[in-house]
């Protein structure tokens, strides 16, 4: 009996659990859609906007939740254009194993670069297409519960960086992992100059020098296909092997390509590697990437950007990033006082506060750099979005699109680059922006104007599900050294 | 009081051009009126003027009309001014790694494209009148990558640095780096080939061999298109097709090597394979083997006096500069340092006074033999009517361990100024205000 009454708790507990899972209905009451407009009701059905209407005038289906939205703003769902977080990797497939190892040598040998099998092999690996199945029930990317209490519905995840990294994945942003929603599988390929101590490529050269190498290869494979379907007949079948194939449609233009890149030299150097070819391009890195803007702007690339906040000590720094402020330190009772006269200790001192002024220095530039990129990228002509990164929080981006506002861009540029709206970018085919009738019903709900400091997000809804959040966010910036 | 305003203003008329000309740091066009020339040819040293119209050498001696616009530096018999320094072997401005040297043969990286071009090296470098570097792979495969000659246009990015004109070069490595960091590379296989310097020369014939059979596998190709029964193409392998472009002289060979029996087993496997070693650099016991140097036509990059730093560096002379050049080889002397590179006029003099090299030849080792080395002393090296205006300007004799480098310009645009520097300096080492000094009281 007593067993027979814990299985009926749990199960009861289980429905508990997977009725949060279930689509009820969904009305949102008096929520204003614009600031200037009167308040109106929304019916939400299985994820997509049913109806909207007039305060009052849609009528409550019987099992519907009902969400107070008085003096609440509705606002848009953020995306997180880079999630570096790889799936779980499919069952394994013997049909990975593609590159022959039949010229492997023997040693000692010389190798070509034919035979830097295992640099080329995982690459290509990477790149095959059944990398990009996601098993949604036991993937739960981490950090995805932070971004919903930031605003953020959607996150673009790339694989963890390596030389070529696979398939991107567009998914909702949920904190149960079955309640994930997959957008896209396989919206573009992850590149990296990724460099490994004592392997092939151990360089940043050497890296490049790998991708030229694949690209060269792919070029072959698809002149080989095309050699083959002119010709009737003598051209053998080509040993096909899917991540060239999928390289080749990079390089066509038919998939864009994520490149990861530290520094402006970075993104240049790749921008001349995939000249003359048709890639699209994004480039995945820090603001100072954006010192390369006008060549973006040439090569038509576009640019997720970091908001990855320089680390300040200044207290006026700090205050225009809106960063909280440490900690004063108390002096120490009975500390020893400097003796002034001292021409030595007047020398420390000087010294020390030459130091202070060089420091100050390198953090005024770095900030600057760091408010800068999202206006200079928007000036050039070169379409963005905005990502956190790993060290930061999910907070960050709305914050960093504040201070793009805030440094003179514009509130529209700023929008698309935070929901990911630029049509020059992957992410609009796939995303459903604006809260029209028959769309995806993803939004958050504001208590005051988006660019507003003072304003909170008191709630999100991811694909009609909503969530309340109540808890207050934590000053930002408080980590050790003002990081994020 | 007008008076003095009247003065004011003419006085602030007359400087403004001349802070104007400080911060512009010109246009490429610029007089050096009264100056000691040191041509960098054999030309003895003479005092006149050197005129630089649109980044190239317009005139040299006197110099009577310019065109309004051009700066003029005054010299005043005092300056000397000889051609920008050449560092022909260096490793600065480079990001992400100068060694690949996870395998012996790795001719298919690039220098070029891990260019750093806000390395703060590169502003060092200017400050001791260098204006162009030759940028190398590192030591520790036998076939490392390729090189870049870049001038030093501090500012501007990494391919407004890379100077187009020089031909492509590619890094060879003999002796015990080759063979210790083969051994030594974390992950690397501890028994790796090579660990002798037999090891060393059959993995270059091995190259040379396999890209030669690359080739076959081509022209096999190409003939089959030919007869209309070839479909297929071979893969391209971008190592062998870089071995076959130094096989095909397209990519000149710059060999770090020290001992004499090294230095002619390395011309003996070009000879073998029908290509010029274009430098031998470091070349400690080139001394030794200088005859064949010169026949072999190679030119050799050599410290006029650092040695002693490892066995093979152990039988080096002061003399081995000059030794060469007698025996008709084009010699430079290289910084391979971040830190000499700064001082490579000294290195020189050092060439004079320890080495008994020629004095009138001795700005040579830095400059013109170092363009005839990476073949592009028809642009640059030397000053000369037509040749790009990259000029050192001293305070004194560049061969005088007190002279100062005052003044760097790369065709003709202004990238140090000494006076400039220190009062940059002033500004971040200022000293506390009076303010600051009683509060600290």
């Amino acid at each position: 009996m007593k067993a027979l009454t814990i299985l009926i708790v749990l199960a009861g507990a289980a429905a508990g659990l997977t009725g949060q899972q279930t689509a009820r209905p969904l009305i949102i009451r008096n929520v204003r859609i614009a600031p200037d407009r009167p308040p109106r009701d929304i019916l939400i059905r299985q994820g997509l906007i049913a109806a909207t209407g007039p305060s009052g005038s849609l009528a409550r289906p019987y099992d519907a939740e009902v969400f107070q939205g008085k003096g609440l703003l509705l606002g848009p769902a953020f995306l997180d254009a880079y999630v570096p977080a790889s799936p779980p990797p499919p069952p394994a497939d013997p049909a990975l194993r593609t590159a022959p190892r039949s010229s492997a040598p023997t040693k000692p040998a010389l190798r070509s670069l034919d035979d830097d099998i295992d640099t080329r092999r995982a690459a290509l690996d990477r790149l095959h297409p059944a990398r990009r199945q996601v098993d949604t029930r036991v993937w739960n990317p981490k950090g995805d519960a932070e971004r919903l209490n930031a605003g953020i519905a959607w996150a673009f995840y790339l694989p963890t960086v390596e030389l070529c990294g696979g398939s991107g994945v567009l998914a909702s942003t949920r904190a149960a992992p079955r309640s994930l929603r997959v957008l896209d599988s396989d919206l573009g390929l992850l590149f990296a100059l990724t460099r490994r101590r004592g392997r092939y490529p151990s360089t940043t050269m050497g890296a490049i020098a790998v991708h030229r190498q694949l690209f060269a290869d792919a070029q072959r494979q698809e002149a080989w296909r095309k050699a083959r379907s002119q010709t009737s007949s003598g051209v053998p079948r080509p040993p096909f092997e899917p991540g060239l194939a999928r390289i080749n449609e990079v390089l066509g233009g038919r998939r864009p390509a994520f490149y990861v890149c530290r520094t402006e030299h970075e993104a240049l150097r790749i921008l001349a590697l995939l000249a003359g070819t048709k890639a699209r391009l994004v480039l995945v890195g820090p603001p100072r990437v954006a010192r390369a803007a006008a060549a973006m702007a040439k090569a038509r690339a576009g640019v997720i950007l970091q908001a990855e906040f320089p680390e300040v000590t200044d207290p006026g720094l700090r205050k225009r990033l809106h960063l909280a402020q440490p900690k004063k330190k108390l002096k120490e009772k009975g500390a020893p006082t400097t003796d002034t006269a001292d021409p030595e200790m007047r020398a420390l001192q000087d010294w020390i506060r030459s130091e202070r002024r060089k420091v100050r220095a390198r953090e005024k530039e770095a900030v600057q750099t760091f408010l800068n990129a999202p206006l200079r990228l928007s000036q050039a002509g070169v379409p963005f979005a905005f990502s956190t990164t790993e060290k930061g929080k999910g907070d960050d981006l709305l914050a960093y699109a504040r201070l793009a506002v805030e440094a003179g861009l514009s509130k529209p540029s700023a929008r698309r680059a935070l929901t990911g709206a630029d049509p020059a970018l992957p992410f609009f085919r796939v995303l459903e922006q604006g809260a029209r009738v028959g769309h995806a019903a993803t939004f958050t709900l504001l208590d005051g104007p988006l660019w507003d400091w003072k304003t909170r997000i008191k709630a999100i809804v991811v694909d009609g599900r909503l969530q309340v959040l109540t808890s207050k966010p934590s000053p930002r910036g408080k980590k050790k050294g003002g990081s994020r | 009081m007008n008076r003095l305003a009247m003065i004011l203003a003419i006085t602030l008329a007359v400087s403004l051009p001349v802070f104007a000309q400080d911060k512009g740091w010109g246009s490429g066009n610029v007089l050096f009126r009264d100056v000691i020339v040191h041509m960098g040819t054999a030309t003895r040293p003479f005092l006149g003027d050197v005129w630089i119209r649109s980044g190239k050498v317009a005139d040299l001696g006197w110099v009577r009309d310019v065109p309004a616009g051009t700066r003029i530096v005054e010299g005043r018999g005092e300056l000397h001014v000889m051609p920008g320094i050449i560092d022909c072997h260096s490793h600065i401005a480079l990001a992400g790694g100068l060694n690949e040297a996870t395998g012996p043969v790795t001719p298919e990286v690039r220098i070029r494209d891990a260019i750093r071009p806000d390395d703060p090296s590169i502003y060092r470098a200017l400050t001791g009148g260098v204006t162009m570097a030759h940028l190398l792979h590192g030591s520790a495969n036998v076939i490392g990558g390729q090189d870049a000659v870049i001038k030093l246009r501090w500012g501007a990015n990494a391919d407004g640095l890379i100077y187009e004109k020089a031909p492509p070069g590619v890094k060879f490595a003999l002796g015990e780096n080759p063979r210790r960091s083969n051994r030594n590379t974390p992950g690397a296989d501890r028994q790796g080939y090579p660990r002798s310097r037999m090891g060393v020369e059959q993995i270059m014939r091995r190259a040379f061999q396999d890209a030669l059979n690359y080739r076959d596998t081509w022209q096999a190709y190409k003939r089959e298109i030919a007869e209309g029964s070839g479909h297929i193409p071979p893969r391209r392998d971008l190592r062998m097709e870089a071995l076959l472009d130094i096989l095909d002289g397209r990519i000149m060979v710059h060999c770090h090597c020290y001992r004499a029996d090294e230095i002619l087993m390395v011309m003996r496997v070009a000879e073998d394979f029908g290509f010029r070693v274009a430098t031998l650099q470091h070349v400690l016991e080139g001394y030794k083997v200088a005859e064949a140097i010169a026949r072999h036509g190679a030119g050799a990059s050599t410290f006029s006096d650092w040695w002693g730093y490892k066995f093979e560096a152990y039988d080096a002379i002061p003399y081995n500069a000059e030794l060469m050049r007698r025996k008709g080889v084009v010699v430079t002397i290289n910084s391979d340092s971040a830190d000499h590179i700064r001082r490579l006029n000294i290195e020189a003099a050092k060439a004079v006074k320890y080495g008994g090299y020629p004095r009138n030849l001795a700005l040579q080792l830095v400059t013109l033999n170092a363009a005839k080395q990476l073949r592009i002393d028809r642009w640059v090296g030397s000053l000369e009517i037509g040749k790009e205006g990259d000029v050192a300007v001293f305070d004194g004799d560049p061969l005088n361990d007190r002279s100062k480098c005052v003044m760097t310009f790369i065709e003709g645009v202004q990238y140090f100024d000494r006076r400039k520097d220190i009062r940059e300096r002033a500004k971040t080492h200022r000293p506390p205000a009076k303010s600051e000094q009683e509060a600290t009281r």
